[in-house]
């Protein structure tokens, strides 16, 4: 057990973390040119273990992203948090390395636990929901009706396991049929930036009839079935996520340098309804709205090539992320440390050449 | 870019009509005070309000590649001087050499005779394949996917050629002459003339359009049918051939775009005749103007080109247009930065620092050879001097940049090899002061040198504004102040520490081939091996805090902390590397001369995510126009590996002595 603290404490293993993580850095880099960013994402950082083909021939197995800053973690709270002595010299050191810490904690539950995702609106429009990005889902209702119908929805964590020749089946009360879903899919096609996943579906009748089966794709148009003389929509999509409030834009503005096609500025103003009371709030390239946990970016616009008198749709990015100033405050932290650190350091090596120099 | 490609017809037309051999009364000559006026003259390009001065630098050395010309006379001149030359004497103009071509396969291409490499050719040298020039290039532009650098030079020099021929068309509208006699309804439209200036038919335009429109519902082609349509077409390809230039300030407050003399001669033409002068409350806005109208403008525009044989009447025309259109920038706010931009193309400090930075090289290397001695007193003074007079001028230079922007010291590519050139020279001045080894000093006037010689270059390969406008997401003053400038100083220290690094390296291996001193020698290197790690220490700092800062800007835009993008990756490897460099040392793992080796390669993970990042052409940082950067930074790699192993052999040198001397 000691053995193993002074290994994961040593300088030689937070050296070779450092070096390997450079070396996946470098390799994830140049991987983005070929396959683009969310595949270099995830085949270098979001993995334990990978094989990189060095020239496209020669495979070398290398840990992944995850296993080195875990390990990374580990190595920086015994070696430079945890084992150290605690005296005045090694301050800024132990708060640089306890900021580190804390960044690396951050980004952890930032990529782990956030939910990211977008709402698009046109002028005028509002939204209690927004959606999610990289998370999905399935629909089921009746369509045909003229009443509002009640739509079923089974979330992503119940069916993304459905790999391979799995399967589960889902009953609704109010539905006709079950729902057995197979062989969730969603590999990474060639240089695509997102993820398209599709789902196998066989709908099985309660009462009689035979079974309909379908192929689930996302982004394109719901499955439909007719069952027991009624009509069915059967969806895979984004999933979608309410607000605590509801968000309205008022105006989208978008400045162009004059004379030119170089935006200048983007921005949305918009109306947050709580509650019944109404507050407007102006979101711009990098000065975001928070409000309850939720943050609102600028990130899109368009019709694309829409006129000065076009209605325009501005879509804003909402992330929910329980760290999102973890960062800005490790920030401060490792500022604090270092500084504190460097300038012993330059005292004491002043202090040394003016003892040289009166010698 | 090559739009308007039906008008580009005209314009050679126009260029090439106007080539009658110069005659004795048209030698240009532009007197200083004629110079002073237009240097300072605002005009819209790019996005921002600029002066011509800078207008016309960077106009010619996108073209040329230089920064002066030559005549066909063989003078050189300014490039104001080139630009004016080729609004008010475009026929001269055109025989300077001002086409810069580096490739000659590009005349071979388009069977013109080619001189020797990188040599400059005339517009009228290249006319002859004009025609062939704009078909290649449209089909070079048309192909998708990346283009061979042939094919790039060639839609390249298609532009140029256009940008010269619309800068030589600018002024057409002020030389034409429209016909007039041939009928009787234009001539007693303009009070009984055989030919009208543009400024005598603007005014007519309303009726002008009636007379054509009734006209031709008589469906007979009448002489006057004919005559008016002939006016009415080349007051259009006027109005779309003068557009090189915006100079004139809308009439609209609230409207940012400035007008080029096309789009107010469109405007004009359909208005007519301004309304006399009634108390009008509603249209004030449009009527409240300094000085004169569009058309008052265009017509003086006329006036100085009648005068640009007469030096004295074009002086004092020159100086009513600019003062006019000079006072309606002000009166908008937009002329303020306008001298100090003047002023601080003229005063070329980093041309001066380049200079003074080898001079003050040269010097101190100098006193290597000579004296041990001259570490003091005086001696020490002067020699800080030496670097810190360039360095000043390099900051200055930063400073007024800033102040012409209204930004932080760096926003662009080539703004951060000036920061970090003035970071590198002033550690090293600070890292002199106290340690007094001259080592610092002799490699930061080293670095000042490289940086100044850099960014020239940079600029000359750019050919572009080095003040563009900021896109959006750059458009935050706080984070470019601290993510971009503390990132900046993290770079620029890291250079130094590894420019110094050589120098251990080198006196490793002088020390090994020549054995001089041997116990002083030793000492010098172990308290440089210090400094190089101190100054390591310091970019750290810098190079993590940039980094954070860098994640914690793209949560306050993106809504993510850290996304990979190849420039984020390019910081997270420098700060990486160092921090390996560190805990190695401490750890026992590397001595002195391992730290200097890992240093020099820190310089080369520098490279790589200061230049080499944006020639991958992925993410949201590849900003900057990269041609040739890949060569330069390969062989930058290939001199720094070369460095790493001479080093390394060393080592193996030592290791093995001490294995023969128990």
């Amino acid at each position: 057990m000691k053995k193993a603290v002074r290994f994961l404490s040593s300088y030689e293993l937070s050296c070779v973390l450092f070096l390997l993580l450079f070396v996946l850095t470098l390799l994830g880099t140049l991987y983005q040119v070929e396959h683009g960013l969310y595949q270099a994402q995830q085949k270098y950082f979001a993995s334990f273990f990978l094989i990189h083909w060095l020239f496209g021939v020669l495979p070398i197995p290398l840990p992944g992203g995850y296993l080195v800053m875990g390990l990374t973690f580990v190595s920086l709270l015994l070696g430079g948090v945890i084992r150290p002595r605690k005296d005045w010299r090694r301050l800024g050191i132990l708060l640089g390395h306890a900021g580190i810490l804390m960044l690396l904690a951050g980004a952890f539950v930032g990529y782990e636990y956030a939910t990211t995702g977008y709402v698009t609106l046109y002028e005028g429009e509002s939204a209690g929901e927004f959606v999610g990005e990289h998370d999905w889902e399935i629909g089921v209702r009746e369509t045909g009706g003229s009443e509002p119908v009640t739509e079923y929805i089974i979330r992503g964590e119940d069916f993304q396991m459905l790999r391979g020749g799995r399967s589960g089946t889902f009953y609704f009360a109010g539905i006709p049929f079950e729902l057995m879903l197979t062989g969730y899919d969603a590999a990474p096609r060639a240089t695509q930036e997102v993820v398209l996943p599709a789902i196998h579906a066989a709908v099985l009748p309660k009462d009689t009839g035979a079974a309909q089966e379908r192929i689930l794709r996302a982004d394109s148009e719901p499955a439909r079935v007719d069952v027991a003389g009624k009509s069915y929509a059967i969806e895979l999509r984004r999933g979608r996520w309410p607000l605590p409030f509801t968000i309205r834009l008022d105006k989208f503005t978008r400045e162009l340098h004059p004379g030119t096609n170089q935006p200048k500025l983007f921005r949305s103003d918009v109306t947050k309804i709580e509650a019944g009371i109404q507050q407007r709030a102006r979101i711009s390239m990098n000065e975001p709205l928070r409000h309850k946990g939720y943050t609102f970016y600028q990130s899109s616009w368009g019709p694309a090539g829409a006129g000065p008198n076009d209605r325009l749709y501005s879509t804003l990015a909402v992330v929910r992320n329980p760290a999102d100033k973890l960062p800005l405050w490790s920030c401060l932290v490792i500022t604090l440390g270092l500084t504190v650190h460097l300038s012993q350091k330059l005292l004491r090596y002043l202090k040394s050449q003016r003892a040289k120099a009166e010698t | 870019m090559m739009r308007a490609a039906k008008h580009l017809m005209f314009i050679a037309l126009a260029v090439l009509s106007a080539w009658t051999p110069a005659s004795g009364a048209d030698e240009r000559s532009w007197d200083d005070e004629t110079l002073e006026l237009f240097a300072a003259l605002p005009v819209q390009d790019e996005g921002r309000v600029k002066p011509l001065d800078t207008y016309a630098r960077f106009k010619l050395l996108k073209l040329n590649g230089r920064r002066s010309f030559r005549d066909a006379d063989g003078r050189s001149g300014s490039a104001l001087e080139w630009l004016l030359d080729c609004l008010f004497f475009p026929e001269l103009a055109a025989r300077y050499e001002t086409f810069v071509i580096d490739n000659s396969e590009v005349l071979v291409v388009l069977g013109l005779p080619e001189k020797n490499r990188r040599d400059r050719y005339a517009y009228e040298e290249l006319a002859p394949a004009r025609e062939r020039l704009y078909e290649l290039a449209g089909q070079y532009g048309a192909k998708p996917g990346p283009r061979p650098l042939l094919e790039n030079q060639v839609i390249n020099l298609a532009n140029n050629v256009h940008d010269f021929e619309l800068l030589a068309a600018f002024l057409d509208f002020a030389r034409h002459r429209f016909d007039t006699g041939g009928s009787e309804f234009l001539r007693g439209l303009i009070g009984g003339k055989d030919e009208a200036r543009l400024s005598e038919i603007l005014p007519k335009g309303p009726q002008l359009a009636a007379k054509f429109i009734e006209l031709s519902r008589d469906g007979t082609r009448s002489s006057d049918f004919e005559a008016i349509g002939k006016v009415v077409h080349e007051v259009e390809e006027m109005a779309a051939t003068s557009t090189a230039i915006a100079l004139l300030t809308p009439a609209d407050r609230e409207q940012t775009e400035w007008l080029t003399p096309g789009e107010a001669i469109r405007v004009a033409f359909v208005e007519g005749q301004p309304a006399q002068a009634e108390p009008a409350p509603a249209a004030s806005r449009l009527v409240e103007r300094h000085g004169l109208s569009h058309a008052e403008l265009l017509a003086g525009m006329e006036q100085l080109v009648d005068a640009r044989s007469d030096p004295g009447a074009f002086r004092t025309k020159a100086r009513e247009l600019c003062s006019t259109l000079m006072g309606q920038a002000v009166s908008r706010g937009e002329y303020e930065k306008i001298p100090l931009e003047v002023a601080f193309y003229r005063l070329q400090f980093f041309y001066y620092a380049l200079v003074l930075y080898i001079l003050s090289f040269l010097l101190i290397a100098f006193q290597w050879l000579r004296s041990p001695k001259s570490r003091v007193g005086l001696w020490r003074a002067a020699n800080l001097a030496l670097v810190a007079l360039p360095t000043v001028l390099l900051i200055a230079g930063i400073v007024m940049r800033s102040i012409i922007r209204g930004r932080p010291p760096v926003t662009t590519l080539y703004e951060t090899i000036l920061f970090c050139t003035a970071v590198a020279a002033v550690v090293s001045l600070f890292i002199e002061f106290v340690n007094r080894q001259r080592i610092a000093l002799s490699v930061g006037a080293l670095l000042g040198v490289a940086g100044m010689f850099l960014a020239n270059k940079y600029e000359v390969r750019e050919g572009a504004d080095t003040m563009p406008s900021m896109v959006a997401v750059l458009d935050t003053n706080f984070w470019l102040a601290t993510h971009v400038t503390t990132i900046a100083i993290g770079y620029g220290a890291g250079l130094l520490a590894s420019a110094m690094a050589h120098v251990y390296v080198f006196g490793r291996l002088l020390n090994k081939i020549g054995r001089i001193g041997p116990i002083e020698a030793e000492e010098r290197q172990r308290a440089l091996a210090r400094t190089v790690y101190g100054v390591l220490c310091f970019s750290l700092l810098f190079s993590v805090l940039g980094t954070v800062l860098g994640g914690i800007w793209a949560n306050e835009s993106w809504g993510r902390f850290w996304g990979w993008d190849p420039k984020e990756n390019g910081a997270l490897m420098i700060v990486l590397w160092q921090l390996a460099i560190l805990h190695a040392r401490r750890g026992g793992l590397i001595g002195d001369l391992g730290v200097n080796l890992a240093v020099i390669a820190g310089g080369l993970v520098i490279a790589f995510s200061w230049f080499g990042v944006n020639l991958l052409g992925v993410g949201l940082h590849s900003y900057g126009f990269t041609t040739g950067t890949f060569a330069a930074l390969a062989g930058f790699f290939a001199v720094e590996g070369m460095v790493i192993v001479l080093g390394a052999i060393t080592q193996r040198q030592r290791c093995a002595e001490g294995q023969k001397s128990p």
